[in-house]
């Protein structure tokens, strides 16, 4: 085998017996032995591996990344891949379950809170949304995903809409590999601006297993079965069931999934594996997702569920050219179904309302008292993708290249009846806000998103005088992002993204790194199509004791908040490494930086509408019919309002350190560590207009003819994480025990901005002008009514440093059967409460369960 | 090997079928009651500073003659860790699960009512290595006590003097898992061991509209050192830790409901749980040190080991990073000897142990230093066996004989009011093996307990009804007698690989043996359907 030389990895295979991976380092010339030992189970092998690797490599990458295999996903008695991915650095351990959303936000730091009145971006849903996820070769996308009601709302649901996909749909049973690309990825990567989760399922020929877990509130099965047919197909069906009770025993709520995929491979020639001149892959996977929160009987009229479901096909076709060509062809569609449904008492005055869904002024009526608001939102997403990558191997100029260029097109769309709610009875009581309020929308009507994409990419190794190697990999992606539906269209927004990655391997044992390199995210399909703002400015309340005498008038204007300038998130990043392996252990430190501009927020902008003042005739109480109103209204006054457009004001900046180690074993002992520290410092601003909470006062009372506003202050958060996993095997008796520490070493959260009566920038006028005040005038007295407090400014908050412990055994049984236990936060700590300046940080209580897998390959020949 | 998943496969469909009713929990506490105490004793996470009031029994329901002959030596005998590099020999692998129900009027206030059962259990001991040895075990148990228990705390029973109770009947669900695991080695003379254990819990009422929960956590773990003074004697110390965190939360989701939270004897009003939650943490730190010396004199071997132990229990009812907490301290000692003498080639072994503990309680309240709640608790304890295996025709026969005395003093200066009550238990059991051919074998056991009671309580008809309700029944069954009986009738097969799968039904049964004013008439009965698989 020509293998390249220096640190490399060997992995072996074969049905029946665990995996086995073992690191060497391979010399530049001669041959290398190694002999390989097996086991039907992992466990009885030694020098298992059941943390992420530290210096390991994505495939076809050059940059930081962490991978992890299929045994660390295996002893991490995960639910879903989020609970795979605590084996990365800066992870905050979470109990396994179905229990809430669950999203990776990498490299970054919880946050300070921010606005009184606006809705606050968050850093971690903003690398939520920026984190690629990539399954199987083809992205998942949550662009599409509509479903949300808005920060008007007051009957509320959760949801991933704007934020990155939730990772409970991907259970950890099926998975057969992660990389977490945490660095800088390579040109093949796009639509991402925080790095990217590749998710390889399981494929090809795999003993049947079946595998049940319990624990108090989860329970879970899965089956996996591949196998020859023929001997140019395989056939792989994985399957899962789960179900977490996650109302803590107090509420009825709980959360389900149920997955399936089936697998298949057919190969031109089956023994040339990788290298068969055609390989057709095909898969056919789909979940449904469900949250339910029913009614409990002491807040009756509650209640919301919420339904994901989707089906993917894809169709991957690699073709050999030749001994150093390949050529890659994949397509997929996936086809969403998402069903939300909330409803919630709400109590109202009485107050006019209008079922008007155009502009201009009707009759209204008039609603009153205690109503059950029922809200649901019906989308369906779909998202078909397809790449076109020709790759190469070739050796330029006595180099050695690993080249690719490719072409993506995507096209992303959401149908559906969308927002459905009753109009006298909607899901918001404050009908005169600041900020409008909602109509029912139909997805259907919304165009659809076009995007594509072109890149090239090359990595060439070569030796360095004084037996040094080096490694390059440079590339070139550009993004566009087309007008609604079409690709032929011009972009209204291109991104070109070069990307760089270095490594010089200095000595065997020890390797520089380093990456930069602009990544880019294209804006959601919810900000390029935000809700219309609707107000129904009154024009006539009269409410007369009888009900027939009463009359209102209401004027509907709608104000358009959509951005028809809203262009590409982009993110710059650079990040410097160094990876030392020496006496079995292995080291990886990375300090890295980035920026991001263009963030997806909303801009309020100021602006105003008319109100008509009618006089009326015919007021008789008694008479049995209302007033009369009388055309051509006597005045008209203005009405401040903010449009909430969506706007790309959002700039976060990141900075930290990762440190990993895993380090030899301590042999009498049989037991060895492997640490991950990660320090996290976020912060964000974001560029727009903020008042204090008397803006509804403001629209409503004509006496008040001005009011402060204040620029955006920086929000930052500082985090620093340990995690330690102390691992004790017997290789002999098949146990392992992992026990894993993380301790919240650092937090802090500050607002940073003015904090006196003087902060106000300027003020806003009752027909929406916006006038700076000079900072040196502000202290006049023309101004001592702007001379506020801003409210939500508050000194720094900090964490105090505390830890919790959890704690994994797995060990074998016989028919090469494996039970395993697991017990998060194993001690019941409490975490800290908070109080004053410091940050409340509760950990979850105590949860345990036990794990029994069971292989199946005995009951038949298996092959 | 065909043959092996056969039988199997029709153990396990016996343990589907079995019909869901047999021993009990108000019998006992079932994890402890599966093996007998010498296979255990290793084990950290055996109760430490504090003595747990079980109803009469009639002992362990895992049939006897399937079980290793009984043991003596520093791990066995005196729990030392550090023992296990000499004390084991061939290894041993057996997995069992029961299924098992229990219900009858006869309980006190806090136990469960109707009770039905699962759990599997794993452990064995090996080789590791040359020169050490590993023990372990894991057991895993989901229990449904329907009608529910009105206890909060997982050990109402127990030493410590606080207790929360509710006024909930509702289902209740209980899930726990055990593990434990202990690694010796030799250096020499010398031999040093660790243990380490880790028991948790979760109970959750079930579909009601007053919510209790309750989660626990016991980590343990402990440290020991020996040597060969020569190889007739051994000496060896050994340190045990235990921690614990058991949280309590109330809410009322559809229906509001009582707590009560009394302290020794004292009458407590109910305070009604509705739109605030209720919240009771409960954390325990307890160490024990024992010494002890293991040797060999004219076939005879023999064990003895004395330690101290010391706990705190801390009971806080505030959510704050510094709580304030009511006390509960225990500190006492502890004895201990064990013989074991083989006769006829080892066809016969008599087995003999007898300990020793005392311990003292008292209370310190977190709005004063009143120590005005003790208590003091002494038990001896003596237990016999007498194992005689057949040279020629396949009979095992296993005899066991114990006599347990136990006296208990509470005394309650704050509610002027004291107990003092003493126990009598003498149990007999017999199990017996008969081969029948083709490694079958059948087997029957029964076991007889009378418990007498005796002391001197507060008289009830001059309490208040807290005191009638819930002081009462748990004093009156204690000072009175009672019996329990224990039938079982089983099966075994033995493979050619030395593998043994075996099965066994069993009864038992527990009632008093006169009529009690606070205690309702009647029995408590159980039954249970155990399968089970011992692996060379």
């Amino acid at each position: 085998m020509g293998v390249p030389a220096g640190p490399q990895v060997l992995r072996v295979q074969r049905l029946g017996f665990a995996p086995r991976r073992i690191d060497l380092v391979v010399p530049a010339t001669g041959t290398l032995s190694q002999d390989v030992g097996m086991a039907a189970s992992a466990l009885q092998v030694a020098g298992i591996r059941v943390v992420a690797d530290p210096a390991g490599r994505a495939r076809g990458e050059a940059g930081t990344a962490s991978v992890i295999e299929r045994e660390a996903i295996r002893s991490q008695v995960a639910a879903s891949l989020a609970g795979v991915l605590e084996l990365i650095p800066g992870v905050v351990l979470q109990p396994p379950g179905l229990d809430g959303i669950q999203q990776l936000s990498l490299r970054a730091s919880p946050i300070s809170g921010g606005s009184a009145i606006l809705t606050d971006a968050d850093a971690g849903n903003l690398s939520a949304f920026g984190t690629l996820l990539v399954v199987d070769g083809v992205p998942l996308s949550n662009n599409a995903n509509l479903q949300s009601l808005g920060s008007r709302s007051e009957v509320n649901f959760g949801g991933t809409a704007g934020v990155g996909i939730d990772l409970r749909r991907i259970p950890a049973t099926t998975i057969e590999r992660v990389e977490v690309l945490r660095g800088v990825p390579s040109a093949r990567w796009g639509d991402l601006t925080h790095g990217a989760v590749i998710v390889d399922t399981r494929a090809g020929v795999v003993e049947p297993e079946l595998l049940a877990r319990v624990d108090a509130r989860t329970t879970e099965v899965s089956f996996v079965a591949g196998r020859d047919v023929r001997t140019a197909h395989a056939v792989t069906i994985t399957s899962n069931f789960a179900r977490t009770e996650t109302g803590g025993g107090v509420r009825g709520d709980q959360s389900s999934r149920l997955s399936g995929q089936l697998a298949h491979r057919w190969s031109s020639d089956a023994a040339a594996g990788p290298d068969a001149r055609i390989i057709l892959d095909t898969r056919v996977d789909g979940f449904r997702l469900t949250d339910d929160r029913p009614e409990t009987p002491t807040l009756p009229g509650s209640e919301r569920f919420a339904r994901d479901a989707a089906f993917r096909v894809l169709e991957r076709a690699q073709f050999r050219l030749g001994n150093v060509n390949r050529l890659s062809l994949t397509a997929a569609y996936e086809r969403g179904s998402q069903g939300y449904e909330s409803r919630r008492n709400l109590v109202r005055g009485v107050q006019a309302l209008t079922t008007r869904t155009e502009p201009g002024r009707e009759i209204g009526r008039f609603e009153g008292g205690i109503y059950n608001a029922t809200v649901r939102v019906d989308g369906q997403p779909s998202f078909m993708y397809s790449r076109a990558e020709l790759s190469s191997a070739p050796n330029w100029f006595g180099l050695a290249h690993d080249a690719r260029v490719g072409l993506e097109l995507r096209r992303e769309n959401n149908s559906g009846a969308g927002t459905q709610f009753d109009l006298l009875f909607p899901p918001q009581v404050a009908v005169v806000g600041a900020r409008g309020f909602d109509r029912p929308r139909s997805f259907d009507t919304l165009p659809s998103y076009a995007l594509s994409s072109a890149y090239i990419d090359d990595r060439v190794s070569f030796s360095l005088p004084g037996g040094s190697r080096a490694s390059v990999q440079a590339g070139l992606r550009v993004d566009a992002l087309h007008e609604p539906g079409r690709w032929a269209a011009a972009p209204r927004s291109t991104v070109w993204q070069p990307r760089l990655n270095a490594e010089l391997a200095v000595t065997p044992w020890l390797s520089l790194r380093s990456g930069f390199g602009r990544l880019a995210k294209a804006p959601s399909m919810g900000s390029l199509n935000p809700i219309p703002d609707y107000y129904d400015v009154v024009n006539v309340n009269y409410f007369a004791n009888a009900p027939t005498e009463r009359l209102a008038a209401l004027t509907t204007y709608i104000l358009d908040p959509t951005n028809t300038s809203l262009r590409h998130t982009v993110q710059d990043r650079a990040e410097l490494g160094a990876e030392l392996r020496a006496g079995g252990a292995q080291v990886s430190l990375v300090l890295y930086t980035d920026r991001l501009t263009n963030g997806l927020g909303v801009q309020p902008e100021p602006a105003f509408v008319l109100r008509d003042n009618y006089q009326l005739s015919n007021v008789n109480p008694g008479s049995g019919t209302p007033p009369v109103l009388v055309e051509p209204p006597v005045s008209q006054d203005s009405i401040p309002v903010i449009i909430s457009r969506a706007a790309n004001n959002i700039q976060t900046s990141g900075s930290g350190i990762e440190l990993t180690a895993d380090l030899p074993e301590i042999a009498p002992l049989r037991t060895r560590l492997a640490l991950q520290a990660a320090f996290a410092r976020s912060s964000l601003e974001q560029d727009r207009l903020e008042f204090t909470s008397r803006f509804a006062d403001f629209q409503l009372l004509p006496a008040i003819s001005r009011i402060p506003y204040f620029e955006s202050f920086r929000r930052t958060g500082e985090l620093g994480l340990i995690t330690g996993r102390l691992i004790h095997h017997q290789p002999e008796i098949g146990l392992i025990v992992t026990g894993t520490v993380q301790y919240t070493a650092h937090e802090k959260q500050q607002n940073v901005g003015d904090t006196d009566s003087l902060a106000f920038a300027g003020y806003l006028t009752r027909g929406g002008t916006v006038v700076p005040v000079p900072r040196g005038e502000r202290g006049d007295p023309q101004y001592a009514d702007l001379q506020v407090s801003r409210g939500t400014l508050t000194s720094a908050r900090r964490g105090q440093p505390d830890w919790l412990l959890s704690l994994q055994v797995a060990k074998t049984l016989p028919l090469n059967g494996r039970f395993s236990f697991y017990a998060f936060n194993a001690f019941d700590r409490l975490g800290r409460f908070g109080t004053g300046e410091v940050l409340q940080r509760q950990f979850a209580g105590t949860r345990f369960g036990v794990e029994l897998s069971m292989p199946l390959g005995g009951l038949a020949a298996w092959r | 090997m065909a043959m092996n998943h056969r039988v199997a496969a029709v153990l396990l469909a016996l343990l589907m079928l079995a019909p869901a009713d047999v021993e009990g929990q108000a019998v006992t506490d079932a994890p402890e009651r599966e093996l007998p105490a010498w296979m255990t004793r290793w084990s950290p996470l055996a109760e430490t500073g504090a003595i747990t009031r079980a109803l009469p029994t009639a002992g362990i329901v895992t049939p006897m003659t399937i079980l290793p002959a009984p043991r003596v030596g520093l791990l066995w005998s005196a729990g030392n860790p550090a023992g296990l590099a000499w004390d084991i020999g061939d290894p041993r692998l057996d997995f069992a699960a029961t299924r098992g129900n229990e219900s009858g009027a006869l309980r006190r206030p806090l136990d469960g009512s109707g009770i039905s059962e699962t759990r599997v259990r794993g452990s064995g001991w090996r080789s590791l290595g040359s020169r050490g040895r590993g023990i372990g075990g894991a057991r895993f148990g989901q229990t449904l006590f329907d009608p529910g228990t009105t206890s909060n705390v997982n050990a109402p029973y127990a030493t410590p003097q606080f207790v929360v109770m509710d006024s909930s009947s509702s289902a209740t669900e209980r899930t726990q898992v055990q593990l434990d695991g202990a690694g010796g080695w030799s250096l020499g003379d010398w031999g040093l061991g660790v243990a380490l254990g880790y028991d948790t819990r979760s109970t959750q009422t079930v579909n009601a509209g007053f919510v209790r929960s309750n989660r626990a956590v016991l980590p343990t773990g402990s440290l020991g050192i020996a040597r060969r003074i020569s190889e007739s004697l051994s000496i060896g110390v050994h340190s045990t830790w235990h921690a614990g965190n058991e949280t309590i939360n109330l809410s009322a989701v559809g229906a509001a409901g009582q707590v009560f939270v009394w302290r020794g004897y004292q009458s407590v009003p109910g305070a009604t749980v509705f739109d605030q939650p209720f919240y009771r943490r409960i954390s325990r730190d307890a160490v024990q040190h024992n010494a002890s010396l293991a040797g060999a004199v004219a076939n005879v071997q023999w064990t003895a080991t004395a330690g101290s132990v010391r706990r705190e229990d801390r009971f806080t009812a505030q959510r704050a990073n510094n709580p304030t907490s009511d006390l509960w301290n225990s500190d006492g000692y502890n004895a201990g000897v064990s013989l074991l003498r083989p006769f006829q080639d080892d066809r016969l072994l008599l087995a003999i142990d007898g300990r020793f503990a005392r311990l003292n309680g008292q209370a310190t309240f977190f709005n004063d230093s009143v120590h005005g709640l003790t208590t003091e608790e002494q038990q001896v304890a003596l237990n016999s066996e007498l194992r005689w295996r057949s040279a020629v025709d396949g009979w095992i026969a296993v005899a066991q004989a114990d006599v347990v005395l136990a006296d208990r003093r509470v005394d309650d200066a704050v509610a002027a009011r004291r107990s003092q009550t003493q126990g009598l238990t003498n149990r007999l059991a017999l199990d017996v093996e008969r081969a029948m051919g083709r490694g079958w074998s059948i087997a029957g056991g029964a076991a007889y307990t009378r418990y007498s009671g005796t002391g001197t309580i507060p008289d009830p008809a001059f309490m208040g009804a807290f005191y009638q309700r819930v002081f009462a029944p748990e004093l009156d069954i204690a000072t009175s007698p009672s019996s329990a009986t224990a039938f079982s009738l089983g099966a075994r097969w033995r493979a050619r690989d030395g593998s043994l799968f075996w099965a066994q039904a069993r009864s038992e049964s527990l009632s008093l043996r006169q009529r009690l004013d606070y205690v309702p008439d009647g029995a408590r009965r159980g039954s249970s359907i155990l399968v089970g698989v011992v692996l060379p």
